[in-house]
């Protein structure tokens, strides 16, 4: 709201009928829209409904005095700016009122200019103060903003830092599987060249991993949603990891029921979104020593606007500590074998498709990822 | 005469390995933890020539470690060398014989080595 949009409407209250006549009519050629009353009571009725800005009010009235009205209406608003009606010699109460932060008084007999200076007074005070207000809000969206903005480059810090310990350490265990090699090499240990070189391909691996995925999560994608029909999606997604699986007598069982599903989806972000999660569940089975058989149920299904992605694992499970962080970027519980980016990117893609990821998980008991995104995408890209 | 023993302390188990290597190809016998609990464990039976460690641990870190071992009388004038990802001084080791970043020179750490202990 800008200043000149402030509603130009006054409060004019005085128990004699004549006088409101004049000064209504003073007050509608200054420009103002002018409601009436002629006694306290009814005053403050109009008041609560209107709100006006600025009252003008009589002191001396039969009931409610003019300094009780000002004071019951500084009660319910204080910003309300109120100008006394005084009779000619009534200093005191003059005094008085202005004590009680009426803005002004003027006397009986009211001249137009003596009207017209308390009005603008009146009128400079709330605009002055609605002015100090909007100050305040801009003062505020400021800080808000750099706050935001010292949160973002604070991560960015702790991103890069994290980025380039990760990769000196990957560099130096790549030292490593050379020096390995040499030195098995010129001794003829050749089972010891082997564990070199597969130290070197494990390294390289996960540095190709890392990259990939600080160059995924470095690029602001936009999404390419196109219709998609979910279940053979979800058949593609199961074949990339069935192979893992069956290496690691993991049961799969896959439930995509009797229908045709289709969904308005980003069908390769959210693939891979998908299959970092049975990854995961994957990992979280191999991990688990306690039990002899593992399985992974994957559940795809929907209700009238969401598609509905279920991954359960009776794997090695998390705690309550690892739930919270999951999502965050470079949190990972698979100690040197995690990035940290895996679940981060997973929950920013369904983010992206306006969706909700939600997990439970116990120690001991497995982890279940639950996933809705709406059938129909509603693109928030500019 | 018998062999220099060098206490390896990293939470990565390739790295150790390849100090390990190093250490021995150089004729150093070595004892490997894999965090700063581990290697408390260690020093009270063992006493190595010399220390080589690594700053951020999961368990206990480097810092801590290295104050605890500067309050122990039989160890705190073993040579310790640092060997970090944070490769920097400001991380309280202040009596550190050596300080490297990874990925470390080889021939330089091994020098390093060689000066202190021989």
């Amino acid at each position: 709201m800008k200043v000149s949009e402030l509603k130009k409407e006054i409060l004019l209250v005085d128990d004699e009928q004549d006088l409101r006549e004049v000064l209504e009519i003073s007050l509608l050629d200054m420009g103002y829209r002018v409601l009436t009353a002629e006694n306290g009571k009814q005053a403050l009725e109009i008041f609560r409904k209107k709100k006006p800005l600025i009252v003008i009010t009589d002191i001396k009235m039969p009931g409610m005095s003019g300094i009780d009205l000002l004071s019951k209406i500084k009660n319910i608003n204080p910003d309300t700016e109120v100008i006394i009606i005084t009779g000619h010699g009534d200093t005191d109460l003059a005094i008085k009122s202005l004590k009680h932060e009426a803005i002004d008084f003027i006397t009986k007999p009211i001249s137009s200019d003596s009207l017209e200076i308390a009005l603008n007074r009146a009128n400079d005070k709330i605009i002055t103060r609605y002015q100090l207000e909007e100050y305040t809000r801009n003062l505020e969206k400021l800080l808000r903003e750099k706050l935001e903005l010292q949160d973002h480059l604070s991560s960015l810090g702790i991103m890069i830092g994290s980025i380039s310990h990760g990769i000196k350490g990957l560099l130096t265990r790549l030292d490593g599987g050379v020096y390995l090699m040499e030195s098995a090499y010129e001794k003829r240990e050749f089972n010891e060249v082997g564990e070199g070189l597969s130290i070197l391909k494990e390294t390289v691996t996960k540095i190709k991993k890392m990259v990939l995925d600080i160059l995924y999560s470095a690029k602001e994608r936009n999404l390419k949603v196109e219709k998609t029909d979910i279940t053979a999606f979800a058949h593609d997604v199961v074949k990339v990891v069935s192979q893992k699986m069956e290496k690691n007598n993991i049961e799969l069982h896959c439930d995509f029921g009797q229908e045709d599903i289709e969904g308005e989806i980003d069908p390769q972000v959210l693939h891979s979104a998908l299959i970092n999660i049975l990854d995961n569940a994957v990992d979280a089975c191999i991990s688990d020593k306690t039990r002899s058989s593992h399985k992974i149920v994957f559940k795809v299904a929907q209700d009238r606007c969401n598609l509905i992605f279920e991954i359960n694992d009776n794997g090695i499970g998390m705690t309550s500590e690892t739930r919270e962080q999951i999502f965050n970027l470079f949190y990972s519980s698979k100690e040197n074998n995690g990035t940290g980016f895996g679940l981060f990117i997973v929950d920013s893609t369904i983010k992206q498709h306006n969706g909700r990821i939600n997990l439970n998980s116990a120690i001991g008991k497995g982890t279940y990822f639950h996933i809705k995104i709406p059938k129909k995408h509603i693109s928030k890209e500019v | 005469m018998e062999k220099k023993k060098i206490l390896i302390i990293d939470d990565d188990t390739v790295i150790v390995k390849y100090l390990e290597k190093l250490f021995n190809d150089n004729g150093y016998d070595t004892i490997s933890a894999y965090d700063g609990l581990e290697a408390d464990t260690i020093v009270k039976d063992i006493i190595p020539d010399l220390i080589t460690l690594d700053l951020e641990m999961p368990k206990e870190w480097g810092p801590r470690f290295y104050r605890k071992l500067t309050k122990n009388k039989l160890c705190k004038d073993i040579p310790v060398i640092v060997i970090s990802g944070l490769g920097s001084r400001d991380h309280s080791i202040r009596k550190a014989i050596g300080v490297f970043g990874k990925p470390f020179d080889s021939d330089k750490l091994m020098a390093a080595v060689k000066d202190a202990i021989g």
